[in-house]
């Protein structure tokens, strides 16, 4: 056991709903900046989102088409695998039902990309029935770069390593393809709640 | 290089808090005793992990600001406000004391007195603490190779070291303080943040391929670095050392 | 702005793995061919660390921190001097 430094206690938050943190987990009230990667910028007027691969036919929304869709304001709890969580944040996005009902998907299995070359992998039904946004507003403001904007993907069931940063794109795959850190060992599920961190887990 | 210690396999050692000195109304230096410590060069760092009493940890790294050849290991902290572990070490951390140490670490970002070249420091805020260790060394092995200081603060309470920064013509050193945010009256320095016409004033010009350390928050080192290399430094001879967002 | 620090800061992970001086040992990037030392790259930090290649920001390494182990992925060709 290493030694214990007295008086340190970090920065978590004492007064939570212990009900409401996944094992492992603490409750920060900031919200930490994370990234693979440089932050990619592109302009709004080149950025696209489309649904591609196993479906019936590819579909592609510019910024304005997105925006214009109906949205929701989901109000959720995140998990970062980091072992930070955050309560009750506050989105502004499309529900990718919404997007899926503009095809037919034809397989299991989701691919989100992004600007910057990131990727992450998931059950097409972590990403339906209400499950999933492309969120492009936090706390009320345009998304910010650093937290993924203009539009990032947003899955709070899972890791927040899931919530893909800079998301331009689902596809749909035959197979279940690992994604940038699924494949660098960590969980290729991410159930926060099963403490599914790593491959070994 | 020379004093490097033998490489021997790096794990985690516990220091011991041996004494505590305010630097700045934020900033304080940590004496500290580590069993078996190795010895390091300027320039170098630490990983320190602090384990609460439910287990919970917190890692970050330090530069050492002690030179190699003064025989206790010192670390300056600078506080950052809504810092996780900053505040606990300038604020809280006492005399007997303990953490866990990992070093030294990071031969890229050091000087010794063998290198003959000009060296050239620039310093953004608590950036200053790896270049001091070299200055320091520099002091201690009587060394008169060409150094300058050109160190960034936001006001003069700011400087770490001041007294010493002060000093540093008597051991030979040209340092140079620009403050941007406040000066005091009749300050004569300059005022602003670093710029082309600060670092060819600093000098040495790229004919003479100085050493170049720059080190600070990462902006600060981006911003710096970048001039440098439009004045004609090279790339190459130019070192950095970012302090990114994971230093609170 | 971008939050990025230097290999350099990744030297006690990797010196601990490696029982070499990891900061200034050269890598050949696999995608741009350029070398560069360790701690040269640009460091992020995300669900793990990520190390990139200051001239292509092509990945040169990621390193996933376990409770029990390092899961490291190397890209590039990376020397280790031997000399103590």
């Amino acid at each position: 056991m290493a030694p214990i430094s007295r008086g340190f206690r970090g920065r978590r938050r004492a007064d939570v709903d212990s009900a409401r943190l996944p094992p492992g987990q603490y409750a920060t009230r900031d919200f930490p900046v994370l990234s693979a990667g440089p932050t990619p910028a592109t302009p709004l007027d080149e950025w696209s989102f489309t649904i591609s691969g196993a479906i019936a036919e590819p579909v592609s929304w510019s910024w304005d088409d997105l925006v214009a869709l109906p949205s929701e304001t989901p109000t959720v709890d995140i998990h970062c695998v980091t072992k930070w969580s955050k309560f009750d944040t506050a989105w502004r996005g499309v529900s990718v039902d919404v997007l899926l009902e503009a095809t037919e998907p034809l397989s299991e299995f989701v691919s989100a990309w992004c600007d910057g070359g990131y990727t992450t992998n998931l059950p097409l039904a972590d990403v339906t029935d209400g499950k999933a946004w492309v969120a492009y507003e936090y706390a009320g403001e345009p998304l910010e770069p650093e937290h993924g904007g203009p539009a990032r993907l947003l899955v709070p069931h899972l890791y927040f390593w899931k919530s893909a940063k800079w998301v331009r794109g689902l596809e749909l795959t035959e197979h279940d393809e690992p994604g940038f850190w699924e494949g660098y060992g960590y969980h290729n599920y991410g159930d926060p709640w099963r403490e599914q961190r790593y491959w070994s887990d | 290089m020379a004093g490097a210690a033998v490489l021997e396999r790096l794990t985690w050692r516990v220091a011991t808090i041996a004494d505590v000195r305010a630097e700045t109304a934020h900033a304080r230096t940590l004496a500290l005793d580590v069993p078996d410590w190795p010895g390091h060069q300027a320039g170098q760092h630490v990983d320190i992990r602090l384990t609460a009493d439910d287990g919970y940890q917190a890692q970050r790294s330090y530069s050492i600001a002690s030179a190699p050849d003064t025989p206790r290991l010192e670390l300056t902290v600078e506080r950052i406000d809504d810092g996780e572990v900053s505040p606990y070490l300038t604020d809280e951390a006492r005399p007997g004391d303990a953490f866990e140490l990992r070093g030294p670490v990071g031969g890229w970002f050091t000087w010794d007195v063998t290198l003959a070249d000009p060296l050239l420091l620039v310093a953004g805020g608590s950036g200053l603490v790896p270049l001091m260790a070299m200055l320091r060394h520099r002091r201690a092995r009587h060394s008169a190779v060409d150094a300058r200081l050109l160190l960034s603060a936001r006001t003069l309470d700011d400087v770490l070291y001041r007294d010493e920064v002060e000093r540093l013509g008597e051991d030979g050193v040209a340092g140079h303080v620009t403050l941007t945010r406040a000066a005091p009256p009749g300050w004569a320095g300059w005022a602003r943040r670093v710029d082309a016409e600060m670092l060819a004033a600093v000098g040495p010009g790229p004919e003479r391929a100085p050493r170049v350390f720059v080190c600070g928050p990462t902006p600060f080192v981006e911003a710096a670095a970048g001039l440098l290399v439009a004045l004609g430094h090279a790339a190459g001879r130019i070192r950095t050392e970012r302090f990114g967002p994971t230093g609170g | 702005m971008d939050r990025f620090t230097d290999g350099n800061a990744l030297a006690g992970l990797l010196e601990e793995l490696f029982v070499a001086e990891v900061t200034t040992a050269p890598r050949t990037c696999q995608s741009c061919g350029e070398e560069h030392a360790i701690g040269e790259h640009r460091l992020f930090t995300a669900a793990g660390y990520v190390l990139r290649c200051p001239a292509c920001g092509d990945v040169a390494a990621a390193i996933a921190v376990l409770p029990d182990r390092y899961v490291v992925a190397l890209q590039g060709t990376w020397s280790f001097s031997r000399e103590a």
